[in-house]
């Protein structure tokens, strides 16, 4: 009796073993096995197309939102106001024309010096500054001033003698520099990469970099013009 | 004997029914039928040596498979991979019945 119900049991047990296999191998016949380099190489494009995905769908829900303050709402026009206004405020905010703050670094450049001899490179040049906006870009800075003067899309640094004329701004060392962006980010950038910081060290111009949690940067005082560029989508 | 022919049987009915489950899957199956195959490897040492009981059985073949596969969910979650000791010890324990199962069925085929 005992022996019957065992052979009952096995049976229908081994017919679930059976089917549970007949089903895994079903599909291992299609070749669905990848090597390491493969699957590395599948698990990257995977993740990277989840960004993607993600990205867009941020994209698609910041665009989706903002079409629904459009259409939705009795006082339509009022948010579509406020809602073009919070766009030019925050191109304000990219151009240089507001005020902004935020986490950075600071840099004092000063002209160098030395007992035995004086030489150019212990001063600080026009082209030392526009490598030093350079750099800073480069790591990222959303925002920089030389000496109070907000530093904006078509800035140049001239030389004019003992000053520097900054967009026509005649400048004077000590330079302060303020940078908004990523503390961390800028600081070591600056410090550790090659940069033209690494230059002016070497070239004994006095030189501090300091990172600062709450940085104040004016706006661009003066005006933008433009002469010559049209926009070519332009509506009549 | 009983256990090929069932076996024939699922696989069988496998290939006819051609179910698909989801590769995300393929993993826990595999380690649940090395846990039923354990359980029936069980079953078949206590039938040889007649001390069969199908309580155990049934719930060492659930309750196994189910412990492997969430063994494996939870090795997949952690990044380690917790499946081989299922894997371990499970094949160990095929190969200790087997060698009861040998050991009993040639005593007995000797003793005739």
């Amino acid at each position: 009796m005992k022996n019957n119900e065992a052979t009952i049991f096995v049976f229908i047990a081994s017919i679930i073993i059976g089917l549970l296999i007949a089903m895994n191998i079903g599909f291992e016949g299609k070749d669905n096995f990848l090597d390491v380099k493969q699957y590395n190489e599948a698990y990257n494009e995977r993740s990277k197309l989840y960004s993607e995905v993600n990205n867009l769908k941020q994209q698609y829900y910041s665009a989706s939102s903002k079409l629904k303050k459009y259409d939705s709402g009795d006082e339509k026009k009022f948010k579509v106001l406020d809602e073009i206004q919070n766009e030019v405020s925050s191109n304000n905010i990219i151009l240089g024309k507001s005020d902004v703050k935020g986490p950075g670094v600071k840099i004092i450049l000063e002209d160098g010096t030395s007992f035995d001899e004086f030489s150019s490179s212990l001063l600080i040049h026009d082209a030392d500054i526009v490598e030093m906006i350079n750099d800073l870009r480069n790591a990222g800075a959303e925002a920089i001033s030389i000496n109070g003067h907000r530093i904006i899309y078509d800035n140049y640094a001239l030389c004019v003698g003992s000053p520097i004329a900054l967009n026509g701004i005649k400048i004077v060392p000590p330079f302060y520099i303020d940078a908004i962006g990523n503390e961390d980010v800028l600081y070591n950038y600056l410090t550790i990469e090659p940069t033209h910081i690494k230059k002016l060290k070497f070239r004994q111009v006095k030189v501090s970099i300091v990172k600062a949690d709450d940085i104040k940067i004016l706006a661009y005082t003066g005006d933008f013009k433009y002469k010559y560029m049209n926009s070519t989508n332009e509506k009549k | 004997m009983v256990a090929f022919v069932g076996l024939l049987i699922g696989v069988i009915l496998g290939i006819v029914w051609n179910v698909d489950i989801p590769i995300k899957f393929s993993p826990y199956i595999s380690v649940a039928i090395f846990a039923c195959l354990d359980s029936v490897f069980g079953a078949l040492r206590g039938s040889v040596s007649h001390n069969f009981r199908a309580d155990i059985f049934v719930s060492g073949f659930f309750g196994n498979s189910a412990l492997a596969v969430a063994m494996v969910y939870l090795g997949d979650k952690l990044g380690i991979p917790i499946y081989l000791a299922a894997v371990i010890v499970f094949g160990g324990r095929i190969f200790d019945n087997f060698a009861i199962i040998r050991r009993l069925l040639i005593d007995k085929a000797k003793s005739h």
